[in-house]
């Protein structure tokens, strides 16, 4: 339970994220909002939905709620929403640090195994802000803090004394790349993100340890 | 203000949830999500072979020819082969093991993986175990990558092997290995099979043996060799083991070649390929069994790569009849 409580504080104090690659340089004076669409490979071939909201105009702070998907035949069977906001804690001219913090819930249900987990995810991201265009490095930790697994009959048939219930915790992946964007006219931007991943401990890791997507972003 | 409220409410609702999790479980705790191994529980039957405790079961009378199995991975169990304990009544002396980190074997840590000598050796040794004397005769029956281990062993001491069947083997060299890899092993990006098995990385990540064994029983969903595999019996995949094993191999390429010295066995071989595995079939069964000099090559219709499994109803006549043969 300490490292719910750990993560609660985190959570509270980071205010939370965005995967969005977001110029801050590039949002106009009266805008507070943008919508953005993803596609690319982050654990499976994912698509994503992305609102954020400036929550003040004069501190640089975007709250964002976000939902991903990855491919296959079942609809909702897998998926992820995080909730979370970024908020810039350096600057030097056009250099920036920005710090993203998420609280997120996923799901994953096969024919084996349902599982509903809770977690964290926190990045720093560093780099060139410009007008048109911002490049930033990121490097950023995901925790599944908690996950309820429920057990299939396949898997009870094979061991009856399988315990289904809530682990805590199950997994943590760090994750470091680099992220950019390009301003299409004063509404849009493309962006970008693209890195590897490597999972904490002696664990090998993903089965492919890399992350990659691109978006479109609306500011309005 | 309406948004931010939105934002809070939110995050109010995941830390509800995070915090209402009462009696949170360890998934590294032994016996939750995989059962235990003879390390952890006395009562299931082991012997120990080279400082290595192994989980090993026996069937019929140990005076007989022994008929020893090796299972498939590395990292499977025997669990899958157990329909061979019939051949008890056959007058053979049928000797099941779970290999070195895999089953209710003891778990090793990754080092302990070292070369593919450690399978000979472990297999000289249970073999060393069982027999009675030098006239008992021992025959191999193994699948997959147990049949590379029987070929690996018969190809250092053909001597010691009155018999062999063999179902599956990947290759007898890695080249072949490689070759059937890229065939059985290909994920198609976006199909919901290929999504599952690397969806759940998120999800499960450790140092322990206990929960990276179950990860890897998860990740058998996305198995696509013919049968079905939410059907296959298993007790616990060994995800070190299986790992360590394939990182060695593709490290030591050249010592994965146990062909040298197969010309010199004379005699037959019993060797099986199924129906429905796509990626293995006819031509690739004849280009691996051309190695030994004598094959009896035959198709187990109505299955996939888990022969011993799902077509045994129709592998098992051709075992009587090439036993009463050798014998």
């Amino acid at each position: 339970m300490k490292n719910i409580f750990c993560a609660f504080i985190l959570f509270c104090f980071a205010q939370t994220a965005m995967t969005q690659s977001l110029n801050w340089e590039a949002i106009p004076e009266e805008s507070r909002h943008l919508t953005a669409l993803s596609i690319g490979y982050d654990f499976g071939l994912t698509t994503q939905l992305t609102y954020g909201y400036q929550i003040k105009k004069d501190k640089p702070i975007f709250a964002t709620i976000d939902f991903s998907k990855p491919a296959g035949a079942d609809f909702l069977d897998d998926f992820k929403v995080r909730i979370g906001a970024q908020v810039q804690l350096y600057q030097v001219n056009n250099f920036k640090v920005i710090a993203k913090g998420y609280g997120l819930y996923r799901q994953h249900k096969t024919d084996f195994v349902s599982m509903a987990s809770f977690g964290s995810d926190f990045s720093l991201t560093a780099g060139l802000y410009q007008k048109k265009w911002h490049i930033a490095a990121e490097l950023g930790f995901d925790k599944a803090i908690a996950t309820k697994l429920k057990n299939g009959e396949i898997l009870t048939k094979n061991y009856s004394e399988i315990t289904d219930g809530w682990y805590v915790p199950t997994a943590g992946n760090f994750y470091y790349g680099l992220e950019g964007s390009k301003s299409l006219g004063q509404a849009f931007d493309l962006s970008f993100r693209i890195g590897a991943t490597r999972a904490e401990g002696k664990d090998e890791g993903a089965l492919l340890p890399v992350y990659a997507q691109f978006g479109l972003i609306w500011v309005w | 203000m309406k948004i931010q409220c939105l934002f809070k409410t939110a995050a109010l609702i995941f830390v509800f949830f995070l915090t209402s999790c009462s009696g949170e479980l360890d998934m590294n705790e032994p016996g939750l999500l995989v059962p235990l191994t003879v390390m952890e529980d006395s009562s299931i039957p082991s012997i120990t072979i080279n400082g290595v405790k192994l989980h090993s079961e026996t069937f019929g009378d140990p005076q007989d020819p022994i008929l020893l199995m090796l299972h498939g991975g590395p990292g499977a169990d025997y669990r899958s082969l157990l329909n061979f304990k019939e051949l008890a009544d056959e007058g053979l002396f049928v000797v099941f093991y779970d290999q070195m980190g895999s089953g209710l074997s003891q778990r090793l840590d990754e080092s302990a993986y070292s070369a593919v000598q450690i399978y000979i050796d472990e297999l000289d040794g249970v073999i060393n175990h069982y027999k009675k004397d030098t006239e008992q005769k021992v025959l191999l029956a193994g699948h997959s990558w147990g049949a590379m281990l029987a070929t690996a062993y018969v190809n250092q001491k053909p001597e010691n092997i009155a018999g062999l069947i063999l179902s599956e083997p990947g290759g007898f060299t890695w080249d072949q290995v490689s070759d059937y890899f890229s065939r059985s092993l290909q994920l198609q990006i976006g199909n919901e099979q290929t999504n599952d098995f690397v969806y759940q990385d998120q999800f499960i990540t450790s140092d322990e043996h206990e929960a990276l064994d179950y990860k890897l029983a998860l990740a058998s969903v996305a198995s696509d060799t013919g049968d079905d595999p939410t059907q296959l019996p298993f007790w616990r995949y060994g995800a070190v083991c299986s790992s360590a094993s394939l990182e060695l191999a593709q490290a030591n390429q050249a010592d994965m070649d146990f062909t040298q010295n197969l010309a010199n066995y004379p005699t037959k071989v019993l060797f099986a390929y199924s129906e429905l595995n796509q990626a293995y079939g006819k031509e690739h069964a004849e280009l691996v069994s051309a190695f030994y000099p004598s094959v009896n090559l035959v198709e187990i219709s109505g299955c996939g790569h888990e022969i011993p499994h799902f077509g045994w109803e129709n592998f098992r006549p051709l075992i009587l009849e090439y036993l009463q043969e050798i014998m």
